[in-house]
């Protein structure tokens, strides 16, 4: 049989990959304008002719030298699973920085198509590209596309046919690097032929690569057992280094750019600087005085609309479920399949669904502002501000997300490059309320706050980015000594975002919450019916339920703070997901339709709670574990059990704290 | 050409009184509690904020556009832009309401206070100003 | 000789001396700020700290940490 022919999407962040990924393999799949958004790889299908090719889109990199975690995932696609083919979109109205990559591409040996993306802008701009001769120059296919449109993806499934296809071995560019340096590098190779463990890479490539001083190259070789070439490689660098009076390093990436200056000179016109309607609202939405204002207007506005709007769709989903119950009710007569199905099934469902139209909303604005470029001015304009919290720009995206839900917050970190910051934005990102622990909120606060719901609630949001921006700096000092990494951000321009786009996108996450909560939120639904209605079944009292034993059982740790064992109970169900704690009481109140909105419940509750010990409640509910998930992703994202019981840790410890906090000072206070 | 930027200079001074004296207006009401003023301002502290966050960018370069200078417009292009995403969410948050007192079976009345009516006309008022967005390229050099 | 980071915005100069040192000075250079390359100053943020520039015709934002070890020669 024979192998799958591959081929890989590469190219600099924001370029369109995506886009041109989506228009190759027909499949849906995320596009945004944050640079970075990818952090996964995705992989589909077409067929050309006789062959049917595997497309992989790769994560944006500026060069093969890997400096974030997507780049590394990038670079090591390349140059370890060697595609048939890679694909290297340009973005033609960038194309000065973009060919740097390109030529690194070549010089690694990659049977390179060069797809030179954005011709719309790059007219708009008034440059003029002479593709013929830069094919001719780069010894590689350049197929002019625009890729949001669909132009030239039919020659670029052609030219990429052709490539792999009729593939001509050998017929790389040369890029020299002056006489001196050139001996140098074929010394090495010569050297590199007696390793046999090396054969993979290309030659000129690795001796370029060690040279330089990359540090995985020179792993790559020693681990090949190779130890003499990396000497003298050593000695190269330092033998050049003293001549050229600069180090290595410089000296090719100056080397590169002055290729690239080359063939421009000789393929591009370039045209007249244009004040662009990008620069225009750069003016405005970054100035000194509206900056911030317009920011916290976003933000402001984003959130009204997430809550608002989708208020009818959640009732819609509370009726229908409350009328598929009653249908339930009504058609079985099984008292114990009449309270699984009902109660148990029906309710577990519409506790997972009711979820659903905030979250699709959140992502949908949220990819609106992605995909216009706003968010990498967000990181911009509030970048000091988390700085000054040894964090960047780039953690307050995902600290944002985190309000919607912390598990697309937590993965979006991947454009954290450095390890150390990415570590304390998921460790405290947890901290920031998520949409799932508001239910919790409005429960409590429309039974114990009468009249300051909107306060209790919002309070509940400051503490969390209180205690988050506290913890960061504790992590920090104790943890994570040292100061944040240098930030390297390049500003998109600004561009209309599309339905089609925000759409998608929005289906994306929504579904993934939706498989998240379909597993999780659902059997932990059915979990607490079962144990609730059980060992006495259906219609007993819950007093005597095993939910009942384990509540009485952890409850004295509870005791301080005033809470029931049903309130215990509640909490260690949460720790599947914060979801549940309304549905949870719920249950044990024989309340069937509870939601937050649910007044018998509300009264009910006036039995068990004071406001102070409601009020610690809420606060326990905000600080502790987010949800199984959370844990989950912690786990992925850092690699690690013991950050990722650290977090569960701390975290615990923090809601106990904080709750007893509010309980003592509440008393001394006064309030009961 | 130079004529129409005068035109907008004085439309954006006109505009951007009324939002920012709505906004202060919804700010004095918030702050006060039951006191309510004619066209019914919410009272909405941030609402309030934002409106007079859209009515400052309106006047904060009007004198450039009234001497016929371009450099204003960036401005001015952003308070629209702001002012259509507040008010197109308010009118959104609108029609879900509506949606909502269809669904429960409830009458559905409009609530000025949810609903911030001056964020919603002004919007309104400045769509012309959309007109001048499209025609941009004119403003290019 | 000027630092970049003293710079204020729509002035415009070439790079001198590019002191960053690591993978951060490394991957400086990819992004284009090499010595000789022309760059031009297009805002400060708000609250005063990262700075955004033009350099190889498309806008970078850096702070001013590192832009006062970027010596450059201010151009007229
Ligand atoms: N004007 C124009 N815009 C385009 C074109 N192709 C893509 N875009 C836009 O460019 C932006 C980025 O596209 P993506 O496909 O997300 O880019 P990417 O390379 O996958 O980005 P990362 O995954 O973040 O590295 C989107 O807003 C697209 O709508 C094009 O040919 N012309
Ligand atoms: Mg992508």
């Amino acid at each position: 049989m024979k192998e799958t022919t591959k081929v890989a999407l590469a190219g600099n962040p924001n370029v369109g990959k995506t886009v041109i990924f989506n228009e190759l393999t027909g499949s849906k799949q995320h596009v945004g304008n944050w640079p970075g958004v990818t952090v996964e790889k995705k992989v589909g299908n077409f067929s050309h002719k006789d062959e049917e090719i595997e497309v992989v889109d790769l994560p944006g990199t500026y060069s093969l030298s890997p400096y974030s975690i997507d780049e590394r995932i990038a670079r090591d696609y390349i140059i370890e699973e060697k595609p048939d083919a890679v694909v290297n979109i340009v973005d033609a109205s960038n194309i000065e920085r973009n060919l740097y990559l390109t030529l690194q591409l070549l010089e690694a040996g990659a049977n390179v198509v060069v797809a030179l993306n954005m011709m719309d802008e790059a007219q708009k701009k008034g440059m003029k590209i002479d593709v013929k001769k830069l094919s001719e120059i780069l010894k590689a296919p350049v197929i002019p596309m625009v890729g949001i449109k669909g132009e030239g993806v039919k020659e670029l499934k052609n030219a990429i046919y052709e490539e792999v296809k009729h593939r001509r071995e050998h017929r790389h560019m040369s890029m020299g690097y002056g006489r001196e340096l050139e001996k140098g590098i074929i010394s090495l190779e010569e050297e590199m032929a007696r390793c046999p463990a090396l054969k993979k890479y290309r030659h000129r490539w690795l001796a370029i690569k060690i040279l330089e001083g990359d540090a995985e190259a020179i792993k790559k070789v020693s681990e090949a057992g190779c130890d003499d070439l990396i000497k003298e490689a050593k000695r190269l660098r330092k033998q050049f280094g003293r001549k050229l009076d600069e180090d290595m390093e410089t000296y090719f990436a100056d080397k590169r750019y002055e290729f690239v200056d080359d063939i421009l000179g000789v393929v591009l016109i370039k045209g007249k600087k244009l004040w662009s309607f990008s620069d225009m609202l750069d003016k405005v939405l970054t100035h000194k005085v509206f900056g911030i204002p317009i920011f916290l207007a976003m933000m402001w506005a984003a959130f009204q609309f997430t809550f608002s709007v989708a208020v009818p769709f959640m009732d819609a989903i509370d009726l229908f479920f409350g009328w598929l119950g009653d249908i339930a009710r009504v058609s079985i007569t099984n008292p114990a399949i009449q309270s699984l199905v009902a109660d148990g099934i029906i309710g577990g469902l519409g506790s997972v669904l009711i979820f659903l139209p905030n979250i699709f909303l959140l992502f949908f604005v949220l990819s609106l502002m992605e995909d216009s470029g706003y968010l990498a001015r967000a990181a911009f304009v509030m970048d000091k501000a988390m700085y000054r919290i040894g964090l960047q720009g780039k953690s307050f995206v995902p600290m944002l997300l985190g309000f919607g839900c912390n598990v697309p917050a937590i993965m979006a970190t991947r454009t954290i490059e450095d390890r150390k910051e990415r570590l304390i934005t998921i460790l405290v990102n947890p901290l920031m309320s998520c949409s799932a622990r508001l239910p919790v909120y409005i429960l409590f606060a429309g039974a114990f706050f009468i009249g300051a719901e909107g306060s209790v609630i919002f309070s509940m949001y400051l503490m969390g980015i209180l205690l988050a921006v506290l913890m960061a700096l504790l992590l920090r000092k104790v943890f994570f000594k040292g100061k944040p990494s240098p930030l390297i951000m390049e500003m998109p321009p600004y561009r209309m975002p599309t339905f089609k786009s925000s759409a998608i996108h929005m289906w994306e996450k929504g579904s993934m919450f939706l498989k998240k909560a379909g597993s999780i939120i659902f059997l932990g639904v059915v979990i607490i019916w079962f144990l609730s209605t059980y060992p006495g079944g259906p219609g007993s009292d819950i007093e005597t339920s095993y939910v009942a034993a384990i509540g009485r059982w952890v409850q004295p740790i509870f005791a301080p703070l005033g809470w029931d064992w049903k309130a215990a109970i509640a909490l260690v169900f949460g720790f599947v997901a914060k979801e549940i704690v309304v549905g949870a009481y719920g249950t044990f109140y024989g309340i069937s339709d509870a939601d937050e909105g649910s007044t018998s419940l509300r009264s009910e509750l006036h039995g068990a709670f004071t406001p102070v010990s409601a009020y610690a409640y809420m606060a326990f509910v905000l600080i502790y574990v987010p949800c199984l998930a959370t844990i989950g992703v912690i786990k992925s994202e850092t690699g690690s059990w013991k950050w990722t019981l650290f977090a569960v840790a701390y975290m615990m410890g923090l809601a106990y704290l904080v709750a007893l906090v509010i309980t003592v000072v509440g008393h001394l206070l006064g309030f009961a | 050409m130079s004529e129409k930027i005068r035109l907008i200079g004085i439309y954006s001074a006109i505009i951007g009184s009324i939002y920012i004296l709505y906004g202060m207006l919804e700010i004095i009401a918030w702050a006060a509690g039951e006191l309510r003023f004619p066209l019914s301002p919410s009272p909405d502290i941030f609402a309030g904020f934002i409106l007079v966050v859209i009515g400052s960018i309106l006047l904060y370069r009007v004198r450039d556009l009234l001497s016929m200078r371009y450099e204003g417009l960036s401005f001015f292009f952003v308070a629209l832009i702001l002012s259509a995403i507040i008010g197109i969410m308010y009118l959104l948050i609108m029609g879900a309401d509506l949606l909502d007192a269809t669904i429960i079976g409830e009458p559905w009345a409009f609530d000025s206070a949810a609903y911030n009516l001056p964020a919603i006309v002004l919007f309104i008022l400045l769509l012309p100003g959309w007109l001048i967005i499209r025609k941009r390229e004119e403003f290019g050099e | 000789m000027t630092r970049l980071a003293e710079l204020k915005s729509g002035k415009k100069a070439r790079i001198v001396h590019m002191g960053v040192k690591g993978p951060a000075g490394q991957r400086y250079r990819e992004m284009g700020m090499i010595c000789g390359e022309k760059v031009e100053i297009v805002r400060v943020a708000p609250l005063g700290d990262p700075m955004e520039i033009e350099v190889k015709g498309y806008n970078l934002s850096l702070r001013k940490e590192e832009a006062e070890l970027i010596i450059v020669e201010v151009m007229k």
